[in-house]
């Protein structure tokens, strides 16, 4: 799934939806109630974003800023009003899952995965490891590692009186770069959308408001 | 048309030597109908841009296949294999810096400009509804998204404000230190504007600036009344077309530059 669809279902809004029905507002009742879950939703994700930087502490790549900016404009449906999160891997945090390898070209042999790249370091957070030109592959029991070639340095010793110097090598590199898996369960985390229960809420109030200030209802 | 990647769609690719102070004596209306990157004569480049940003706005993978796809990463790596295969190679003097087609720094700021600007245009051509400007005549411009080095925005609003000729309180605000306006107001003209602000985008949409974390949301009529940018049941602002609102901007800053001339 690459995209979440969020429905608020504005049959349930009941009353509201009758009145609106009888006025003769519905189109601009749904529109007002999917703006305000629409928005909702959206501050919730800014809000999100400002809370949760990625613990690796590398750039930061906003992703539930994206997320809220992705939100698409609600459109009328056969429930209510719906619209939609197109920011990839959303829907993937909300539920959680499998997630595993062979479905995605490789970024470094151009032939369908064998592993999942997870990044290891915060160097490595957000990007691919198509975009290093330094790494190793060193198999583990199940997957493998990237791992930073090594790389010997020298290093210049201190000047003697005689004016010779002494050179010393050391060796760079090592840090794994990212873990290779063929598969991963992600956790669900219902956390990253507020719940059903207020973004109804929301579209609720916002509706009533509406049909009270232009018809005096309440 | 207020979907995003509908948007992007529509745009034609217009590749072009210009630097991006030259790109701003282009019309806004016109900038605003292509797609671009200043000094990229490349139109494959372009064209591989314009398809993979449309695919970070409307993921849909084919059956079976991954979604990783889509993410701004594997975009990022794709250009840069492009431009690989093709042969680019920096001048080594710009070798990494902005001017360097194939840097990261150069490739995040494309992909993620032309996004945000796709769905920048798409929310405010969704605001030009009556039933929705009536609802949330407002607007707030607040940071979506932290910087290291944050531009001060209380003291561009401030600037913008004053261009418009309205004093502080009349269709513009600072409330606490919230900034708010009615939407379709003048100051939305001169916030994204190059006339004022040398990183401006010449736009009247968020990002509003290169690399800005600045976004808006809706504020709703009871806030709008009570912080006195509208009266109690004031008429909301009127909904513009994006052609009509683009040719204002446009006029705004012709008028804004001779004044400057003189």
């Amino acid at each position: 799934m690459s995209v979440l669809n969020v429905t608020v279902n504005t049959q349930r809004l009941g009353e509201l939806e009758r009145q609106a029905l009888e006025l003769g507002q519905s189109v601009p009742a749904q529109l007002v109630a999917g703006r305000a879950a629409a928005n909702y939703v959206r501050d919730y994700l800014f809000d999100l974003d400002a809370e949760r930087a990625n613990r690796m502490g590398g750039e930061r790549t906003h992703f539930y800023s994206r997320a809220a900016k992705s939100l698409t404009e609600p459109k009328p449906d056969d429930v209510g009003v719906s619209f939609l999160i197109t920011q990839t891997g959303f829907a993937q945090r909300l539920y959680g899952g499998v997630i595993t390898a062979g479905k995605g070209v490789s970024s470094r042999t151009g032939e369908l995965t064998k592993y999942l790249a997870l990044a290891a370091t915060s160097e490595a957070y957000g990007k691919t490891p198509g975009e290093f030109d330094d790494l190793e592959f060193r198999p583990t029991r199940n997957g493998g590692m990237l791992v930073q070639a090594l790389q010997t340095q020298i290093v210049r010793g201190k000047k003697q009186k005689d004016g010779s110097r002494d050179f010393s090598t050391i060796a760079a590199g090592g840090l794994v770069m990212f873990w290779l898996v063929p598969e991963v369960t992600q956790e669900a985390d219902p956390t990253v959308l507020p719940s059903n229960e207020t973004i109804a809420t929301a579209a609720a109030d916002a509706e009533a408001g509406f049909l009270a200030r232009h018809f005096g209802s309440n | 048309m207020s979907n995003a990647a509908d948007i992007l769609l529509d745009k034609k690719v217009m590749p072009t030597w210009l630097t991006t102070d030259d790109l701003r004596q282009i019309d806004a209306t016109v900038r605003s109908q292509s797609f671009f990157s200043a000094q990229t004569m490349l139109n494959d480049l372009l064209e591989k841009y314009k398809d993979r940003i449309g695919g970070i706005l409307n993921p849909v993978p084919a059956a079976g296949e991954a979604t990783t796809q889509f993410s701004p990463a594997y975009v990022r790596q794709d250009i840069k294999q492009f431009l690989q295969e093709i042969g680019y190679a920096p001048a080594p003097e710009d070798a990494g810096t902005l001017k360097d087609l194939s840097s990261d720094a150069r490739i995040n700021l494309v992909i993620k400009m032309n996004t945000e600007l796709a769905q920048g245009q798409g929310l405010w051509i969704a605001n030009q509804n009556p039933v929705i400007l009536d609802q949330w005549p407002g607007q707030e411009l607040f940071r979506a998204e932290g910087r290291k080095v944050p531009r001060d925005w209380i003291d561009r609003w401030r600037l913008a404000g004053a261009q418009t000729g309205d004093p502080i309180g009349t269709g513009w605000t600072i409330a606490g230190d919230l900034m708010i306006a009615l939407k379709n107001h003048d100051i939305w003209n001169w916030i994204g504007s190059s006339d004022l602000f040398d990183d401006a985008l010449d736009v009247i949409w968020p990002p509003f600036a290169f690399n800005s974390g600045m976004w808006v949301r809706d504020v709703d009529r009871a806030e709008t009344e009570a912080i006195g940018l509208l009266d109690k049941g004031e008429a909301a602002p009127q909904p513009m077309s994006i052609a009509d609102a683009l040719a204002a901007f446009v006029k705004k800053i012709s008028a804004f530059a001779k004044e400057v001339e003189a």
